[in-house]
């Protein structure tokens, strides 16, 4: 018990110490700034919640309000199970626990509560506030509040629970195969798309159930049953449901830690060949550092799912404008073709499409963390005699490779669908082309500016850097340059226009950030 | 082939890892590098093979300033850091034909090295691997194989000998008395002075970043043994 004690504490000091910068007096602001986050984060949910809550209330369904705020946390839990599960399993520490005089069972609880720690307070935020505005607005039953809280506590098993069910399939993918990596990814991307179907599917449920009143509203809560059975678990408190909820949430949990406790500590056994013929295959310098940085970006799930976001979106889109057309579109935002002035479609329309499918890349770029994951081993890039500016093209050209043909290939649909001419479409494809460029070059300078490089695991880096917040925050910039100058300038010309002037600021900004690689930015990488 | 000259490195923080430190590494030398941890050793290889900028002093490798020519520099050299970290997600052989790309090594030569070492090294079967299940050992030895694939002149290891097995280390050290017999130059650092004594035809001794003896190894020990004139060395400076 003692020791269980003094390895809970460890996990809580490293995940703090892992927030610390090196430079001292950040440990304190870094904790304030922690601290005034969850407490800004838990204000806005609580007030949403309640505010929520009275709506609810007036619309005679508060149930709906349990059921709502239900969904989130498992959608958020889900997620944050997902992004854990690419992780290994039981990080880097098992080995060194296990050769401590501690018991495996302890050491492998340790890791579990420490989770739990973790995982809770936003569990929490999320669904406690809920539950209190339920009570005390809708349904004055002691009752309630204490199986709600009771589900408090049993909601955050269910991101640990994922986390240890995935985390397992994916370490026993990459004993098996060589492209484990791969498999994970796409792996992840379905389960991440899933998600926002449901995301999806439940907004649109919740729509008709304010218009079906209370009891369409619990009948469309029926129609998801395992939710169904914690809503009711809450609200009326039957002992059937109770126990469905517990069996829900308890038995991938138990499963899950289970499967970890099995896991944990054992050395990975990673894939191995047994080939023996070699290629020896030369190409140039500029080639391998290319060959080397694509090989690095598809070697890591959780790299690959942040940046092919974007676009993935940008080819569903344009396949979907493709496949029904804007008509459809434009109805569902609430925009009929009728409000549409004459000769929309050739003008008004594909700018805008232009500009939405533009944002889709801006907001994630490979290049933004693509020093950074260098970490350790930077010397390798810096003890060779290679020029840093053809590191940096290396670097740039991963994110083109990913953004500008599936950017093209959009453009070209949206062209097709709308019949724009060819040479509308040609200027549109020169533009897009342009951005990913200056966005390619933009993330190694941001990344030039925050660089992180003694990091544990790819995720720290990936998710949590830095230089992927300033890069987004950059990219929104970019990527209202279309809206502006459509604004601005040219309600009423057209969209060639539009085009072009995008365009050239595109071409201008590109400039401004190679010139500042090639001589600040090259300073600044041999500094690191 | 290698000169240091007046070289000082002061860290952020104002650690003085290295002060004042001169050496000059001649071609054919086999030159130890000796000094107990955190003596600056370290500093000094990595401030030699241009991945240190350092504040006051000058490194030349052929003549080539280090600082002004990195590029021309890392051209002659191959450097082994004491913790070889590698990219996990390449294979073996895909490391070494990345290496074997930036110095444009042809197909055949690439061919011919890397079998000839990986068979020393018995790491021919583990080629096909990729390097994330690699042990330490095995990463140093393929470090040190890319590290002569591309026919250096001078060859920089920190700890060279750290983590190998005993074939391992024997192998390594044939390799090296090689690689100087052709006249190439070799700078490494160690804290095992044995191997220091009998492998060297030159060392110097490093305490707390400054120089406390350099020179032919007969003229540093005269009678003694090496270890007697470290600790003597050591405990005065
Ligand atoms: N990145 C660093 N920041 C601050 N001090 C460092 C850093 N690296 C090394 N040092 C300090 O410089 C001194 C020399 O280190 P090093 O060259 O690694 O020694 P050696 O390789 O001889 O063991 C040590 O006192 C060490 O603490
Ligand atoms: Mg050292």
């Amino acid at each position: 018990m003692r020791n269980f004690g003094i390895l809970v504490r460890t996990n809580l000091r490293i995940f703090i110490g892992s927030l610390k910068n090196k430079r001292k007096g950040r440990y304190v602001a870094t904790g304030i700034l922690l601290g005034f986050g969850l407490l800004v984060l838990g204000l806005s949910l609580a007030f949403q919640a309640v505010s929520q809550m009275f709506l609810l209330r007036d619309a005679g369904i508060p149930d709906v309000g349990i059921f709502m705020s239900l969904v989130s946390a498992l959608m958020l839990g889900g997620l944050f199970g997902l992004m854990r599960s690419l992780n290994a399993p039981g990080g880097r520490d098992g080995e060194l626990l296990l050769s401590l005089p501690v018991r495996r069972t302890t050491a492998v609880l340790s890791k579990v509560v420490s989770q739990y720690i973790f995982d809770a307070p936003l569990m929490f935020m999320i669904f406690l506030p809920s539950v209190i505005s339920y009570f005390v607005l809708a349904n004055p039953d002691p009752g309630v509040l204490l199986r709600g809280i009771f589900l408090c506590f049993l909601l955050p098993l269910f991101p640990i629970a994922l986390a240890y069910l995935l985390g397992s399939a994916v370490y026993k993918l990459t004993q098996k195969f060589k492209m484990a990596s791969l498999f994970s990814t796409a792996l992840m991307m379905l389960l991440i798309f899933g998600y926002m179907g449901v995301n999806f599917l439940s907004s649109s449920i919740l729509a008709k159930v304010t218009d079906n009143g209370p009891a369409g509203a619990s009948q469309t809560i029926e129609r998801v049953p395992p939710l169904a059975w914690l809503t009711n678990f809450v609200v009326r408190g039957d002992v059937l449901p109770f126990f469905l909820s517990l069996a829900m949430i308890l038995l991938p949990f138990i499963a899950g830690v289970f499967l970890f406790s099995f896991q944990f500590g054992r050395p990975v056994a990673r894939y191995r060949s047994g080939r023996r013929d070699v290629i020896f295959k030369s190409r140039s310098p500029r080639r391998a550092l290319y060959g080397k940085e694509i090989r690095r970006y598809l070697g890591c799930p959780i790299y690959v799912i942040n940046t092919a976001f974007g676009p993935v979106f940008m080819l569903g889109l344009s396949i979907v404008l493709l496949v029904m057309g804007p008509e459809k579109i434009l109805a569902g935002v609430d925009i009929p073709m009728t409000d549409l002035p004459a000769g929309a479609m050739t003008g008004l329309v594909p700018a805008i499409l232009f500009a939405i499918i533009s944002f889709m890349p801006a907001v994630t770029s490979t290049s933004s963390v693509a020093i950074s994951l260098e970490g350790q081993k930077l010397w390798i890039l810096r003890a060779h005699p290679v020029r840093t500016e053809d590191i940096f093209t290396a670097k740039a050209m991963v994110n083109m490779t990913v953004m500008a043909p599936a950017f093209v290939l959009s453009l070209i649909l949206v062209g097709i669908r709308l019949s724009l001419s060819p040479i509308l479409v040609l200027g549109m494809c020169f533009s897009g082309v342009l951005q990913c460029a200056l966005l390619s070059s933009l993330g190694l300078v941001i990344n030039l500016f925050y660089p992180k490089l003694d990091w544990e695991n790819e995720t720290q880096v990936v998710k949590q850097s830095m230089s992927v917040i300033v890069n987004m925050v950059a990219g929104l910039f970019v990527s209202a340059v279309p809206f502006v100058i459509f604004f601005v300038a040219m309600s009423d010309s057209s969209t060639g226009i539009l085009v072009l002037l995008c365009a050239l600021v595109y071409a201008i900004l590109f400039a401004g950030s190679s010139i500042f690689l090639k001589t600040a930015g090259k300073r600044m990488f041999l500094r690191l | 082939m290698l000169t240091i000259e007046h070289l000082n490195k002061t860290y952020p923080g104002g650690k003085v890892a290295v002060r004042d430190l001169s050496i000059t590494v001649e071609d054919g030398d086999l030159f130890g590098f000796i000094g107990h941890n955190g003596a600056g050793k370290t500093t000094t290889i990595k401030a030699s093979v241009g991945i240190l900028p350092f504040e006051s002093g000058s490194i030349h490798i052929d003549g080539h300033s280090v600082a002004k020519d990195p590029v021309t520099c890392k051209k002659l050299l191959a450097y082994l850091p004491d913790d070889p970290q590698l990219y996990d997600a390449l294979t073996g052989i895909q490391y070494i034909n990345f290496i074997a790309d930036i110095f444009r090594v042809s197909s055949e030569d690439r061919r011919q090295r890397t079998m000839k070492y990986a068979e020393m090294f018995e790491l021919d079967g583990s080629l096909n691997t990729p390097i994330s299940s690699f042990s330490h050992g095995m990463k140093q030895k393929l470090a040190l194989i890319s590290a002569l694939i591309h026919t250096p002149r001078l060859l920089i290891l920190d700890e060279p000998f750290v983590g190998l097995d005993p074939k391992a280390a024997f192998t390594v050290k044939t390799i090296m008395k090689e690689f100087c017999a052709e006249g190439n130059a070799i700078f490494f650092s160690t804290h095992v002075l044995e191997v220091a004594e009998k492998l060297c035809n030159k060392i110097a001794i490093i305490k707390n970043g400054e120089l406390i003896a350099c020179g032919p190894i007969d003229e540093i020990r005269g009678r003694q043994s090496l270890e007697e004139v470290f600790l003597e060395l050591t405990e005065n400076a």
